[in-house]
């Protein structure tokens, strides 16, 4: 890129952010720079450092860390397989194959004449269109051996075809009948509409931005955000710690500013609610930002993308400027003192950054490691200001307590696990997708009753019940609750309400070499059990599923997963642990089959 | 300073009760007690960063284990740093650790004093536990004039790359990558060539960072003698230790200079200069023993000879030409003792006026500068403040440095004593000197090492290096330090305040002290900075100049 065109990219870029937070427009900039060129070359980020005034090393590290910079040229299709649980359990090893015998490349490597490029990819949020290609940033799913050799001749010539995209549906009519829909959908309710086009007509017709002044005319911030308190929604990110007190740790002063994050980097492999949410119907996430702007007086705001949501892009810049042309955001909002930007940033390939602080980090232009709490964000978050970071589903909520009241909201669900919650159902079910549900319903529920049951029939062997990061349950848990409080008594946990079903063809030691691929991958590395113990996790159990496992390595196994709970700075280290534990727990004799018979017993 | 001192925290580690300062870290607060509590990312001089995850302990009522680094001390908080879960936690941390560790220990220089090799000793597994194969990465890379980067020994403490960044500023090295792929960087084509460096050798708690020139010359436990002694390289006086070795062939070598902590001074840190150049370079004389000029050759002399010499040819000039032809020069790398003697036998054996100690441009400044914000100081000598408190300058009637220079070259002054003034140190000084040096009745010089001067003066007297004398120097802010012998040298020398005194008797003149106590006590009279010091209450640490102005 020549030097002119990133310094007038840049001073545009640089106006989102405060005038001394230079470094924060490093991502984007990283991003500019490396569509011009296809990839960063040194001088590419030297010039970057120049023009953000930072040390050259500052930007190499932190380029480094995400996966989606590339240091050296790429081929001009690059296609990556999804590898993540829901994909490898749909096929995804085998489309790896059929793209390896085609190119004549292995992961990693480029074709000699530089036309493709072949990689995996951890899960990308598409995971009710598994398997899942991504091409050039497109996503491509589901996918079989034949229609992927067909999109591979449209690669070749050089296009990206319509065929076969990805598409976020609310339960994909393809996979079968509808569901039975016995409960009022609240955050879904415009989604059902086929001919809903996520436009600021749209959502003004089916009653939109009828919050926001509610909100700004009617109530005073605090008592927002007395009545999320009081509506007791809880966070739907992953933690589900109370929204309203969380909220209600930033300070009062008005001296200091504050933001309001809104956590777009759904990453947790088997999750893709909030993709949709945010594709599908952005105004309904705009409206719980802005309120939620409101009540913890932020006036800047920044929604912080998942790099490879590439279509959200587009999506999300058209809605903020309806959002801006209607008077929603920008100043004197409604005609009340409350001013409010809002801006997209976009990560750049990293799990972690769904982590609340790495989030931060990361929007500050760092290296996306999380940081030491205390203080924790609402205290000192961005730039060192009061923070709260909000999952994209958790905004959605406000608008509707706003509306209709803490009592109402209140009345769904259980006491405790207030209101509904999107469950991104996976794996080996009839009809993946995504289905808002009464946090009282039940897993049989869920994937009977929505989901379609199991293919084929077939009986389940595990599920999975809030992403890969939850513990496993079994069958023998259908009945439990999907709230918080049922799913952590029977011994896992709500997390991002992923909802993986496994049958009785799965191997739970590929499983769990699969999710500790992940981990491996994903750790930021700078806590010593995670980084060293994700890693080893992840060689014992491709060691034990190709066949060369021994019987000492299961009493090694657990010490190593004793030893990365509880002990780091964030929970990544503890989300492979857990699950990897409780696979041994429930699925003890196939990890000894797999030792004792020197292969893996559900390979042909 | 009059404020209200903040009320202290109460607490107890492993039962018993420790007092601390409010925002008081466990691990400060288990140090006070002499409670060991294992870590290698932690570094007092450094900020925080709470990676390494070694220091974790048990506090009652916390739901985990908490790293004492980073955990703020509380009124009644009570910490368990040796219970069985603290003790697994630890064993889980090296064990991760040596999981792709090379344990190259018998060829790291590290060996012997590694807190890697000392913690898995005291608190790690007893054997490995591991079948995958350990991941493989540079094992030397130079990555600058003094370091090389060892990366598969590197735990990622980051203590180098918070160094760089936080301390010095030029943030030369960063973490790069992620997970068990992440790595101590450089930007491509850069180097890590701030004037500080080598304190990362120090920092890494691992081989990682490995000091060029002492890399593979010795083992830890080969370094007989730790000496506290100063750094001489500027006006700073950075606190040091000097690692001495035996010589095979019999003697000692300074092999390893490393900071040593004064919070006075220079903290934890100290410079390049200092740790790499300056002990080379006049640590130890090069000189072998006294020379004489016979016409166009110099010839080794006893020290009585060049002692008997240098009377004749002052007896003789003075006779001839009254004191006034005859001046000196002071180098502030004297010690303040050798200050004192070289003075007072100017002024009161020879009883000329010209002497001087300023012969760098620096000097002749009020007061010298800082280098960079950290210790580096422009005054590249270490002890001109002495020279100044005891007024080592011209008097009224006196010559300064240049003035004798120029009566040298006119052939006013017949005699110029060089003490320890090195023209390799100061260039100009140099072709100055050339300019009458076979002109001159009397050119004499104490030197720690050859230079075009020493090859040609009439006398030429060997010199203490710094690691082989005792004495003391005053920095630019006032603080009086010690040095300290940390080896004999090679050779007999006769200390430059020996001579002077035989020199005297040799002249008939009043005999100046020789003792650093009878020194000080003389000091203490004659010039109010020195009132009420005493050369043997000055430690370790150094004490403060009494101060008037």
């Amino acid at each position: 890129m020549t030097s002119a065109k990133l310094q007038q990219a840049s001073a545009e870029i640089l106006k989102r952010y405060p005038q001394n937070q230079k470094r924060s427009a490093l991502l984007p900039l990283l991003f500019l720079a490396q569509e011009e060129r296809g990839y960063l070359s040194p001088e590419s980020l030297e010039e970057i450092a120049h023009l953000l005034e930072m040390r050259p090393t500052d930007v190499w590290e932190t380029a480094s860390f995400y996966t989606m910079f590339h240091f050296r040229p790429m081929g001009r299709c690059h296609i990556e397989v999804c590898h993540n649980l829901s994909c490898t359990l749909l096929g995804a090893e085998s489309l790896l194959d059929v793209l390896k015998g085609r190119l004549q490349i292995r992961e990693g490597e480029t074709t000699p004449d530089g036309r493709f490029s072949l990689g995996t990819a951890e899960c990308l949020a598409a995971c009710d269109g598994a398997p899942v290609v991504q091409v050039n940033g497109y996503h491509y799913g589901p996918l079989n051996r034949s229609q992927l050799e067909e999109l591979l001749e449209g690669f070749a010539r050089g296009e990206l075809p319509e065929r076969y995209r990805y598409q976020p549906w609310a339960g994909p009519p393809s996979r079968g009948p509808e569901p039975v829909n016995t409960f009022e959908r609240i955050l879904h309710q415009h989604l059902l509409d086929p001919s809903y086009d996520g436009r600021i007509e749209a959502y003004l017709e089916r009653g939109g931005y009828q919050a926001l002044p509610k909100a700004v005319r009617e109530y005073r911030p605090s008592e927002i955000i007395e009545m999320v308190k009081r509506s007791g929604l809880r966070g739907r990110g992953g933690a589900g710690f109370p929204t309203g007190v969380k909220w209600g740790f930033v300070p009062k002063d008005p001296g200091i500013p504050k933001y309001l994050l809104c956590n777009a980097d759904e990453g947790e492999p088997g999750t893709f609610k909030d993709r949709e949410l945010l594709e599908r119907d952005p105004h309904q996430v705009l409206e719980g930002i802005i309120i939620a702007s409101y009540a913890i007086g932020s006036e800047t705001s920044y929604i912080y993308l998942r790099g490879e949501f590439l279509e959200a892009v587009a999506i999300l810049e058209r809605a903020l400027q309806e959002a801006y042309a209607h008077g929603f955001l920008g100043k004197k909002i409604l005609g009340s003192d409350f001013n409010l930007d809002v801006y997209l940033h976009r990560g750049a390939g990293a799990y972690i950054c769904g982590e609340e602080t790495a989030l931060i980090e990361s929007l500050e232009g760092k290296r996306g490691e999380p940081r030491i709490r205390p203080p924790f964000p609402a205290v000192k978050g961005l730039y060192q200001c009061p923070t709260v970071v909000n999952n994209v589903e958790t905004l959605c909520n406000i608008p509707h307590i706003i509306v209709r009241g803490p009592k109402w909201f209140a009345s769904m669900g259980t006491p405790k696990s207030t209101g509904t919650r999107v469950f991104s159902v996976s794996g080996h079910v009839r009809r993946p997708g995504n289905y808002e549900l009464p946090l009282n319903a039940t897993l049989r529920q869920l994937i009977y009753e929505h989901a379609g049951g199991i293919l084929d029939d077939r009986r389940i062997k595990a599920i999975i019940p809030g992403g890969s990061s939850a513990p496993t349950l079994t069958a023998d848990h259908l009945d439990v609750g999907l709230d918080f409080e049922s799913l952590a008594a029977a011994g896992s946990m709500g997390g991002s309400g992923a909802v993986i079903v496994l049958d009785e063809t799965t191997c739970m030691v590929k499983v769990g070499e699969v999710i500790n691929r992940f981990y491996h991958h994903e750790s930021c590395g700078q806590c010593t059990q995670c980084r060293e113990g994700t890693a080893w996790l992840h060689k014992i159990l491709k060691r034990i599923e190709d066949g060369r496992g021994q019987m000492a390595d299961l009493e090694v196994l657990k010490d190593v997963c004793r030893n990365m709970k509880g002990q780091t700075i964030c929970v990544l280290s503890d989300s492979a642990a857990m699950p990897t534990e409780s696979y041994m727990h429930y699925f003890r004799e196939e990890f000894e089959a797999h030792i004792q018979q020197g292969r893996c017993p559900f390979r042909a | 300073m009059s404020e209200e001192t903040p009320k202290l925290v109460t607490l107890t580690v492993d039962g018993r009760p420790v007092q601390v300062a409010p925002g008081t870290m466990i691990i400060q607060a288990g140090e006070q007690l002499g409670i060991e509590i294992p870590y290698y990312c932690y570094h007092p001089g450094l900020p925080i960063e709470g990676v390494c995850r070694m220091c974790l302990v048990e506090v009652e009522k916390a739901p985990k284990l908490l790293i004492a680094c980073a955990t703020p001390v509380t009124e009644g908080m009570v910490v368990h740093t040796q219970t069985p879960h603290v003790e697994e936690a630890r064993r889980g941390v090296l064990e991760f650790y040596l999981l792709n560790h090379p344990l190259d220990c018998p060829i790291c220089d590290k060996g012997g004093e590694c807190p890697l090799q000392d913690y898995t000793l005291r608190y790690g597994p007893g054997a490995s536990r591991t079948l995958e194969d350990k991941i493989h990465r540079d094992k030397h890379r130079v990555i600058g004039p003094h370091i090389v980067f060892d990366a598969e020994r590197c735990i990622l403490c980051t203590r180098c790359v918070r160094f760089c960044r936080d301390i010095v500023g030029t943030g030369e090295l960063g973490v790069g990558y992620r997970a068990d792929r992440a790595e101590i960087i450089l930007f491509p084509g850069k180097e890590l060539d701030n004037a500080y460096s080598g304190n990362v050798i120090d920092l890494c708690p691992v081989g990682a960072l490995t000091s060029k020139p002492y890399r593979f010359t010795s083992r830890p436990w080969d370094l007989v003698k730790q000496v506290e002694s100063t750094c001489p390289a500027c006006s700073r006086g950075c606190s040091i230790v000097l690692d001495v070795r035996h010589l095979r062939e019999g003697g000692e070598e300074v092999l390893r200079v490393r900071p040593r902590h004064n919070p006075e001074v220079n903290g934890y840190w100290m410079c390049d200069e200092g740790r790499f150049d300056a002990y080379p370079r006049r640590g130890q004389t090069a000189l072998k023993g006294p020379l004489v000029r016979r016409g166009e050759a110099q010839v080794p002399v006893t020290w009585d000879e060049a002692i008997s010499i240098l009377v004749e040819r002052l007896r003789g000039i003075l006779d001839q030409h009254g004191p006034q032809a005859i001046g000196g020069l002071l180098s502030t790398w004297l010690t303040t003792e050798e200050l004192y003697a070289t003075g007072s036998f100017l002024r009161q054996v020879i009883e000329t006026p010209h002497l001087d100690y300023r012969v760098s441009p620096v000097q002749t400044q009020e007061r010298d500068e800082a280098e960079d914000h950290l210790l580096r100081r422009t005054d590249k000598s270490p002890n001109t403040q002495t020279a100044k408190l005891m007024n080592l300058g011209p008097g009224p009637e006196g010559l300064g440095t240049r003035a004798m220079l120029e009566a040298a070259t006119t052939g006013s002054l017949k005699a110029l004593l060089l003490f320890e003034v090195d023209p390799w140190e100061e260039p100009t000084l140099g072709e100055e000197l050339e300019k009458f040096m076979d002109r001159i009745d009397l050119l004499a010089i104490w030197a720690v090492r050859e230079s075009p001067v020493t090859s040609r003066a009439h006398l030429v007297f060997p010199a203490l290096g710094y690691a082989e004398k005792e004495g003391t120097i005053i920095n630019f802010g006032g603080r009086i330090q010690r040095l300290r012998r940390a080896i004999d040298s090679k050779e007999k020398i006769v200390p430059v305040g020996e001579v002077l005194r035989q020199v005297a008797v040799g002249l008939g003149r009043p005999v100046i002290p020789l003792t650093p106590g009878e020194i000080w006590q003389r000091l203490a009279e004659e010039h109010p900075a020195f009132n009420g010091i005493q050369y043997e209450a000055i430690g370790s640490l150094g004490v403060p100049i009494h101060d008037d102005r």
